[in-house]
């Protein structure tokens, strides 16, 4: 079974079918999707604490910047950033290998499911140098902004003046992506019903490989309104068919629905695969099984239904009847309980364990710490629309959701990386390097995001350029906490290049690996070679336990491989 | 390298069929989305269609739809029948192409006339949505056909029963769901 040889740079980058090569193909693209929108990040941070200052490596940004930064700082962070790296990056890497399986059951849809991630980033790279510049509606496109030529003064001459403009390319894009996705999730979905190897039943399964496939098939169930309205979208903008032109009978407030039909979901898609890995994080480095699998199954479970009917709280402003949003606020706040549950589970794993402080379980307590303490509870808030109609467009909202997707995805990849890296390269990360990366993301994330709350519930609005036209705004301490904000972004921003290079520099340098399981893990992926070969395990493996059978009574060591009997 | 079927779990459906389901699922959700933007936007009107334009030929598409329908029918009739002694007997499957065939060149048919008539877009929601959910359904007729034709040279080709059941299922099962969204989409916007 072992066919593994060495292949040369196209065959590994553009070729190859290997699940390992394409993850790895996945996160080297989303690495530079990443860094631009880390850098628009920066750009439009240092523009709001200093609004007239010359941007290094930027210049002055002019409002019309402003839009186009702070709108593709939001596209790429939640498109390719959050639903790459946890659906097809993780995925990729971790689904055949802990369900001890060679392959995906595609392999070749898996291929051009990559090609088509990789057609949407240059189609998204494109749109920021069309000739009426970057697209500025906004990351979630409302019409009539992301329609007309709002903005540019000059209207649409012709078929190719509509078509080549930043609108209609970041729409393909989404939807190249999507379809990448896809594929993707069809892919995971069938090799984890089809491929798991012979012992491996549904219940003993990891808690990746779950939340994964949920989180994959949440997805598929959620796009396809948002697929149909940014079909219709493109319509709107290159035939001017009109669905979302309130003078032609249309509705704006259309799109908003399909938007958030997807869009909300697509949280808990972006929220569930980090759940999954913190699940085996916690338990492996606090020596205990995880506490209540089918509870915490059942709750996902719950959760993923509970999700598609809450997404009209994005449109409490957007003039809903009041009488809608009642009931969509008490969904909210209802789909917080699974959540809890979720995260008791994992206190519960922690609580009297044998403690390992390793840095993954790091990464892990504190995505749970700020996921749970504040991006959770501020949830809870703006779900009820009477405090939710007044926090909206003003940067609490901006605190909140960077308090929910910080932790989850940046937290929760970077728990994953410090965790798996060893296994796919043979190599170990430097530790010092990887401790001093750790405290500083820890620290200078909240440094960023906590004055936007304070920010915010003084009157900072959302997505204006300019906010000098209101005095309140410049009134002591206001101008300090967005210099905070700002400068501690900046060091945050600045602190990821520790772990870049930490990553390539112990990837090609780094120390080899003392053992194959070095964590002392149960699960598949670390009972074959480090780095696995072609096609993973030397045999197949046949599963004998569940995955979290830590600290047994009857064993000397105090763990036990799911395939030792 | 040839995978041992013995060394997974039992699979509860061959691999591609799990994948169409799947592939469907986000087509319903698809026409569901773009169903319920018409509805909505149908809701809000006084007089719908609009007056003053053409009117859709409500008798040559329904005489359409009992011909899809018929074609739906045969290919249940083939994967029914479908054993190891009668593999050689795929005349219904061929019928079930050439009906589908008929129908996307009536409606083709249909969409020159109807321009012809001047139902233009840009003049409304109702032609917008229109041209915009019949064009993608008859898109998805157009990928049924050629899966369709994919699928029946195979069946031709090969002597292996296993496959060909696999085959003709995978293509067969996404037939059924763009057969059985037209009724859907003929009440909606034809009917009503």
């Amino acid at each position: 079974m072992n066919t593994h040889k060495k292949h040369g740079f196209w065959h590994r980058f553009f070729f190859s079918l290997d699940h390992k090569d394409i993850g790895f193909q996945y996160m080297l693209t989303i690495f530079l999707m990443v860094s631009i929108g880390g850098f628009f990040a920066y750009v439009f941070r240092m523009h709001l604490a200093y609004p007239d200052m010359k941007v290094p490596l930027f210049g002055l940004v002019t409002n019309k910047d402003y839009n186009m930064l702070i709108t593709n700082h939001g596209l790429i962070m939640m498109m390719w950033l959050a639903l790459g790296m946890l659906l097809a990056v993780a995925g990729n890497f971790l689904i055949p290998i802990m369900i001890g399986t060679d392959d995906m059951a595609f392999p070749k849809l898996n291929k051009i499911s990559y090609w088509f991630f990789l057609i949407s980033v240059i189609l998204m790279i494109a749109s920021f140098f069309m000739k009426r510049g970057g697209f500025g509606g906004g990351w979630t496109m409302y019409p009539p902004l992301s329609v007309g030529d709002f903005g540019y003064n000059t209207p649409y001459k012709s078929f190719a003046d509509r078509f080549f403009t930043a609108n209609t390319f970041v729409l393909l894009a989404i939807t190249f992506e999507f379809i990448s996705l896809l594929m993707g999730g069809i892919n995971f979905f069938v090799t984890t019903l089809n491929k798991r190897a012979k012992g491996m039943t549904l219940t003993r399964m990891p808690m990746t490989v779950w939340m994964i496939n949920i989180a994959s098939v949440l997805f598929m169930f959620s796009v396809g309104p948002l697929i149909a309205g940014a079909f219709m979208l493109l319509l709107d903008i290159n035939v001017g068919t009109g669905f979302y032109d309130a003078y032609r009978g249309g509705d704006p407030l259309l799109w908003e629905h399909l938007f958030w039909f997807f869009g909300h979901p697509e949280v808990y898609v972006i929220l569930l695969p980090p759940l999954g890995f913190l699940a085996d994080i916690i338990s492996n480095n606090s020596r205990k099984p995880l506490y209540g699998y089918r509870f915490i199954l059942n709750l996902t479970l719950i959760a993923a239904i509970l999700s598609m009917m809450v997404w009209a709280h994005h449109q409490f402003v957007s003039g809903i009847d009041p009488r809608a949003a009642t009931i969509f606020s008490i969904f909210t706040i209802i789909i917080s309980l699974p959540f809890a549950g979720i995260i008791l589970a994992y206190i519960a794993t922690i609580w009297k364990g044998n403690l390992r402080l390793s840095l993954p379980m790091k990464w892990a307590l504190g995505s749970v710490t700020l996921f749970t303490l504040i991006g959770g509870f501020t949830g809870l808030y703006l779900g009820a629309a009477v405090f939710d109609i007044y926090a909206h467009n003003t940067s609490f909202v901006v605190a909140h959701f960077h308090y929910t997707l910080f932790p989850t995805v940046i937290f929760g990849s970077y728990a994953a990386f410090y965790y798996w890296f060893n296994k796919f390269t043979g190599k170990e990360l430097n530790k010092f390097w990887g401790n001093v990366h750790f405290w500083l993301t820890f620290i200078f994330f909240n440094g960023f995001a906590f004055p936007l709350f304070l920010l915010g519930l003084a009157g900072q609005q959302r997505r204006i350029a300019d906010y000098r036209q209101f005095e309140f705004l410049m009134q002591d301490p206001l101008p300090l906490y967005r210099k905070i904000a700002t400068i501690s972004a900046v060091i945050l921003i600045l602190s990821q290049f520790i772990f870049i290079i930490n990553f390539f520099w112990s990837m090609k340098k780094g120390k080899k690996v003392s053992s194959e399981n070095p964590w002392q893990s149960n699960t598949l992926e670390w009972q074959t070679s480090s780095p696995p070969p072609h096609g993973n395990f030397e045999t197949y493996p046949v599963v004998y336990h569940g995955p979290y059978e830590y600290n047994h009574p009857d064993r000397e060591k105090d763990f036990l491989p799911q395939n030792e009997k | 390298m040839t995978i041992d079927k013995k060394e997974f779990q039992k699979a509860p459906l061959s691999s591609s069929i799990i994948g169409i389901i799947m592939v469907i699922v986000v087509e319903m959700m698809f026409f569901g989305g773009l169903i319920s933007a018409f509805v909505l936007a149908q809701a809000g009107q006084v007089d719908w269609p609009p007056a003053n334009q053409p009117r859709l030929p409500f008798w040559l598409t329904f005489g359409n739809m009992l011909i899809l329908l018929f074609s739906a029918f045969t290919l249940y009739k083939f994967l029914k029948n479908l054993k190891e002694e009668n593999k050689d007997k795929n005349t219904l499957f061929l019928l079930t192409i050439v009906l589908g065939s008929i129908f996307f060149m009536i409606q083709g048919y249909e969409w020159v006339r109807i321009l012809l008539f001047g139902l233009k877009t840009g003049r409304g929601l109702f032609t917008s949505f229109f041209y915009t959910i019949i064009g993608l359904h008859g898109f998805h007729v157009f990928i049924g056909l050629i899966l369709l034709s994919f699928v029946y040279n195979v069946i031709r080709k090969s002597d292996d029963i296993h496959k060909i059941k696999n085959y003709a299922w995978t293509a067969g099962l996404f037939w059924f769901f763009v057969v059985l969204l037209w009724p859907v989409l003929y009440y909606l916007i034809y009917w009503v």
